[in-house]
């Protein structure tokens, strides 16, 4: 038999690990955003742009275990690995820059702040959605623990 | 309350999870009622100490039920205290906690209210 109550909380872990993961991504965007200025050359490398890889998290704990179909349900998400944008960085020649090589070009690094602007606003959105689903998981449990005192 | 005690909750204790039997489906319930039934007039009630009520399955599952309410309100103070503290504690793991907390403790005081309508019911009852 398994601790009462564990069943009734499910929904509040996976909408938990989904603001989590949002969360992580807004850092990382964070990052890149501070990073943006970041300066190297051919021998020593600026800062490379980051972005996020989503994973699932299969969970058995869920109240639909046993139903067809639904092991292969999520029972969440979580930040797989953080992995680095391989495209190219851009040159510029500077030669009084400290940072440039021996034929005076300075890289600089490849975040593109358009890119980020636009991921930024999907990260905020995906945030609302996830307390959105909260706040109707949490009404529908509450509206049902209420029903119990009137019925 | 000399004289009368109410039943204890055994008869109550399925398998496992308690079940609820439905009045007037197959026959006489042996429930609760059933057992109210059975005593004879006037008879003493079984005293409590006496009786398995202390350990039967319903009242361990709603003993157990009401740890863990205990145990989320435990966990929701610990968190915000440690985040006023200034540990690392995630926002969200607060506020996910926050709501377990509040709807587990909403579904207790309406079970509370259930057990104490069914025990007013049963004592204003015409033996």
């Amino acid at each position: 038999m398994t601790e009462p109550l564990s069943g009734m909380f499910h929904g509040f872990d996976i909408i938990g690990s989904g603001l989590k993961a949002e969360q992580q991504r807004a850092e990382v965007v964070a990052a890149n955003l501070a990073n943006i200025a970041s300066t190297g050359n051919k021998h020593h490398e600026p800062y490379r742009r980051k972005s996020v890889v989503f994973a699932e998290v299969l969970d058995q704990a869920s109240s639909l275990h046993g139903i067809d179909g639904a092991d292969q349900l999520a029972g969440g998400v979580r930040v797989a690995k953080v992995v680095e944008d391989r495209s190219q960085f851009p040159k510029f020649m500077e030669p009084g820059n400290p940072q440039a090589d021996e034929d005076g070009w300075v890289w600089t690094s490849n975040v593109d702040v358009f890119k980020e602007l636009v991921d930024m606003s999907a990260i905020e959105r995906s945030h609302e959605a996830n307390l959105a689903a909260l706040r109707v998981y949490r009404g529908m449990l509450q509206a049902t623990v209420t029903n119990i005192g009137r019925s | 309350m000399s004289g009368f005690e109410l039943p204890g909750l055994r008869s109550w204790a399925g398998p496992g999870v308690p079940q609820m039997r439905v009045l007037g489906q197959g026959g006489p319930a042996p429930g609760l009622v059933g057992e109210l039934r059975s005593l004879p007039a006037g008879a003493e009630g079984p005293s409590g100490a006496d009786g398995p009520a202390a350990t039967s399955a319903f009242g361990q599952s709603l003993d157990s039920a009401l740890g863990q309410v205990a145990a989320l309100q435990h966990d929701v103070s610990h968190k915000a205290e440690a985040l006023a503290m200034g540990e690392p504690v995630e926002l969200q793991d607060l506020m996910l906690s926050m709501g377990k907390s509040e709807v587990a403790f909403n579904l207790m005081i309406e079970v509370r209210n259930k057990l104490v309508d069914a025990w007013d019911k049963l004592s204003r009852a015409v033996v």
